[in-house]
């Protein structure tokens, strides 16, 4: 058995020569006995050639046949043992045997070998280029380096991923190929592995390696690395795969990974049955559980204690293969306090698909549902006044309708194109509507022949903005009515201030109109009145003073031409025809002064009642030299009124006064004013005959006289004429007396 | 000395006998020519109808016009007179018997001299004769023409 130990490789030969023989052995060693031993040569020259094909030395072919004399010994002992003669006799023919057959193996043998030589040579010629076929064609590259780690071999694969030529490379150090920071580490790493008896590793556990491209890329690299002693060299054959894909996957892996790690959210994993199996720091940090706390645990230690129970039925949902998404629910944290989420659940599958737990992701919203909280608070108070104001609304939209309903006025709104919107109940009366909903749309033109006219008006206001005011209008209503109106559009503007379309409000004003017609009919008629008494008065002025004229004139001519004719008492007659006359023209003056006076129109200014009573007293004293009168005129008495007919009533008063002192040695006439709770009195007191208040009330009637002409001269008009002019400033006069005792004559203005 | 003329425009024949009268009481001598209506004045004046054959270098030293006269009242006589360049300067004295405002402002606003109302009391009217005549026939300068 030493052969077996020292070539292991003849392990499947040595069953058939050191154990026992098989079953057809023994006929077979029994026909050797017999002489017939052609076969089993035969069978051995076969055996050995399979010997020498395996690759068995020559010295080894011995060795067997060694073996086999010792395998044949006992038998040759059990059959020839008796006769030692022939049992010497066996062995020598045996030995015999064996130098003969020997020497036909030896023959066959180099015979074999030369063949086995060819066959070798035919086999590695093919195993070479099949090397090659797998060399060249492989996906990865593959570099062959010798113990200096010079490239021998240098592969299509490593072309393309180098991005460098074979021949280029080959005989060139390896070190091109890797990034210049690495080298020396990396060659350190090849002398290290060469000393070793491994003869295969993946590069991979020494690090990182990376290649590096003819244009300067540097790539990650899988490398497998194998190396090969022949004839006392070693070779190093490098495998090497790109890694760029697949770490770029591992990439993608580390990044979600580290999505999930630093992820705001709450990620946990679960299984079906509710078990925590991975707890992110986001949980953490929601929850306040650290993750090897709860991994483990289950789920609903989550869950407030008061609900919502709604785990068990999440995760039915999952195991039935939904996802759920944004639902929002009460989770607890450890401290106890709630906390709003929203919730995405996904099923979580094995490799073969199927569903084995869920990953829930929660967002803490408690802030968003704290400010959605507010906001709903903000929302109520905000309904809230809403509310108010639709009852503000609704209440000005009450009275909005209650002033539609009942405003005589008409009251309407009209769009941009000038169509009703609404209307007050009186206009659509007007206009023959029953309700005054019926006017939505309907424009004025479906109601007036002068509708054109209201339209460009309204057109105008929505174009300008300014509204019109007041516009007096002749309206012709549907059923023939005619009214006059007073007409104000606005413009009718929204919240923002834009306008879409007028309010319009329409006063009728024929009544007034009428009242303003008849009383200009009035104002006409009394101008003609008036005209007719101006030239009436122009006639008196005229025409009824000049006959008196003649009566005086021809009486004075009668006197001087014929005096010696007529006798005394005719004289006499002549002088009273006279005295009439003159009267009667003083008449006349003064009924033209008194109409004169009633028509006049007031033309007010500031007027000097002093200095007016100053003049006419000096003109009086002047008149009469003879008169003793004291007048006592109070200065700087002013009065606004008109000045002209101001100074009629000074002159009448202080005549009257100047004529009923006639009789008095020391008369005493005196003007002067009082002033009484902010109003003035302004007063003419003489001392002279003086009135019966009894007839007060006839003293400024026109023609009244309270003496006789005889006692004193006057018409009795010019008080008449005074108290008009006093009532034309808005004044009143009237009079105190006493017969004998002189009379005051007061007016205010 | 050239007797002076004077043109008295008076309707009213107990005016003219009066106004006669009193001038005469007055002594006041000169040729008087009285005119019955406006337009026998304007005749009178511009040489016309009646009067065409007139001299017309003769002119009046003063007209005494009333103003209330048939065919062409008195204040149209005295515009008419105004606006014509021969007699544009010629003293013009109303003489009526109307004191309303108005006559009195028309009178002065065309170019009246003096307005005169005729006083019924015939004393008063012989004194106004007097004073007119004094004033117009004896102090008063005319124009030189």
């Amino acid at each position: 058995m030493r052969l077996a130990r020292r070539h292991p490789e003849f392990k499947t030969i040595l069953p058939h020569s050191a154990s026992g023989p098989p079953a057809d052995d023994e006929a077979q060693r029994r026909a050797i006995f017999h002489g017939e031993w052609q076969p089993y040569i035969r069978s051995l020259q076969t055996r050995g050639i399979q010997y020498a094909q395996a690759g068995l030395s020559f010295l080894a072919w011995f060795e067997i046949a060694g073996a086999f004399r010792k395998y044949m010994l006992p038998h040759l002992l059990e059959a020839y043992g008796g006769s030692p003669g022939r049992l010497g006799a066996a062995l020598s023919g045996m030995e015999g045997l064996f130098d003969l057959q020997l020497h036909v193996i030896g023959e066959s043998y180099l015979e074999t070998q030369g063949e086995l030589i060819r066959q070798q040579r035919q086999r590695v010629q093919q195993s070479q280029s099949q090397l090659a076929g797998i060399i060249n064609s492989a996906m990865d590259a593959i570099i062959t380096m010798d113990e200096d780690q010079r490239i021998l071999i240098f592969n299509p694969a490593a072309e393309k991923m180098f991005q460098r030529f074979a021949d280029k490379v080959i005989g060139k150090p390896l070190a091109m190929l890797i990034p210049e920071r690495l080298r020396t580490q990396h060659e350190e790493d090849v002398r290290s592995f060469g000393r070793t008896s491994i003869t295969k590793r993946s590069m991979g556990r020494l690090g990182l390696v990376f290649g590096l491209r003819a244009n300067g890329e540097e790539f990650p690299l899988e490398v497998s690395i194998s190396q090969m002693e022949t004839d006392g060299r070693k070779t190093f054959t490098a495998i090497l795969r790109d890694s760029t894909e697949r770490r770029q996957a591992e990439d993608r892996l580390r990044y979600l990974g580290s999505i999930v790690e630093s992820a705001m959210d709450a990620i946990i994993g679960k299984t079906l049955d509710g078990t925590i199996v991975s707890w992110n720091p986001g949980a953490e940090r929601i929850y306040g559980y650290q993750a090897r706390e709860v991994i483990g645990k289950p789920i609903s230690i989550i869950s407030p204690p008061e609900g919502p129970d709604d785990m068990r039925a999440i995760l039915e949902k999952i195991k039935g293969g939904e996802r759920i998404q944004q639902y929002e629910t009460v989770r607890l944290a450890r401290d106890g306090s709630r906390i709003d989420v929203s919730l995405n659940v996904s099923p979580l599958r094995d490799d073969a698909g199927n569903i084995v737990g869920a990953t829930a992701i929660f967002r803490d919203i408690t802030e968003r549902k704290q400010a959605e909280r507010a906001l709903r608070r903000a929302h109520d108070d905000l309904e809230l006044q809403v509310q108010e104001r639709t009852a503000a609304l609704s209440e000005s939209n009450m009275l909005l309708k209650m002033l539609l309903d009942y405003s005589p006025d008409h009251i309407f709104f009209k769009d941009l194109q000038s169509r009703f919107i609404r209307t007050s109940r009186s206009q659509a009366q007007a206009l023959g509507l029953g309700d005054p909903a019926e006017i939505a749309g309907k424009s004025d033109f479906d109601f007036f022949a002068h509708a054109q006219r209201s339209y460009e008006i309204e057109q105008e206001i929505i174009r300008s903005g300014e509204p019109s005011i007041g516009l007096e209008e002749h309206v012709v209503w549907p059923d023939g009515g005619e009214s006059w109106g007073l007409t104000t559009k606005v413009p009718l503007r929204d919240a923002d201030d834009n306008i879409i379309g007028t309010f319009g409000i329409f006063k009728d004003i024929t009544q007034r109109k009428q009242a303003e017609e008849a009383l200009q009919k009035a104002e006409l008629d009394l101008e003609a009145t008036n005209r007719e008494l101006e030239a009436f008065s122009y006639s008196v002025s005229h025409d009824l003073r000049a006959p008196l004229r003649s009566i005086d004139g021809f009486s004075q001519a009668l006197l001087e031409d014929y005096a010696d004719q007529l006798p005394p008492e005719g004289r006499h007659y002549l002088q009273r025809v006279r005295a009439a006359a003159q009267h009667m023209a003083e008449l006349i003056d003064d009924l033209l002064n008194l109409a004169r006076v009633t028509r006049a129109s007031l033309q007010p200014g500031s007027v000097d009642l002093s200095a007016i009573a100053r003049q006419i007293a000096g003109e009086l004293s002047e008149l009469h030299p003879e008169r003793n009168v004291k007048f006592d005129i109070a200065p700087e008495v002013h009065c606004s009124g008109d000045a002209r007919l101001l100074q009629i009533v000074m002159e009448n008063l202080l005549n009257n006064a100047w004529k009923f002192t006639s009789r008095r040695a020391e008369a005493h006439i005196e003007f002067n004013v009082l002033n009484e709770n902010g109003s003035r009195t302004f007063f003419v007191r003489d001392n002279g005959a003086g009135f019966d208040m009894k007839y007060a009330d006839k003293l400024f009637g026109a023609f009244q006289r309270l003496h006789s002409a005889s006692e004193f001269p006057g018409t009795g008009i010019g008080l008449a004429t005074i108290q008009r002019i006093i009532h034309k400033h808005g004044g009143r006069i009237w009079a105190e007396g006493a017969v004998d005792r002189g009379a005051t004559f007061y007016f205010s203005l | 000395m050239e007797e002076k003329l004077m043109l008295l425009v008076e309707d009213n024949p107990d005016d003219e006998a009066l106004t006669i009268r009193a001038l005469k009481k007055n002594h006041i001598g000169n040729r008087l020519v009285v005119a019955h209506d406006g337009a026998e004045a304007l005749d009178f004046l511009f040489c016309a109808g009646a009067y065409a054959g007139r001299d017309p270098c003769e002119t009046p030293q003063v007209i005494l016009l009333d103003l209330k006269l048939p065919k062409i009242d008195g204040l149209e006589v005295l515009r008419r007179v105004r606006a014509d360049e021969r007699t544009r300067t010629l003293p013009v004295v109303i003489l009526t018997s109307s004191k309303e405002e108005q006559d009195i402002a028309q009178s002065y606003g065309n170019g009246a001299n003096s307005y005169v109302r005729k006083p019924v009391d015939f004393d008063q009217f012989v004194e106004a004769v007097r004073q007119l005549g004094l004033y117009w026939l004896v102090l008063n300068e005319t124009s030189p023409r």
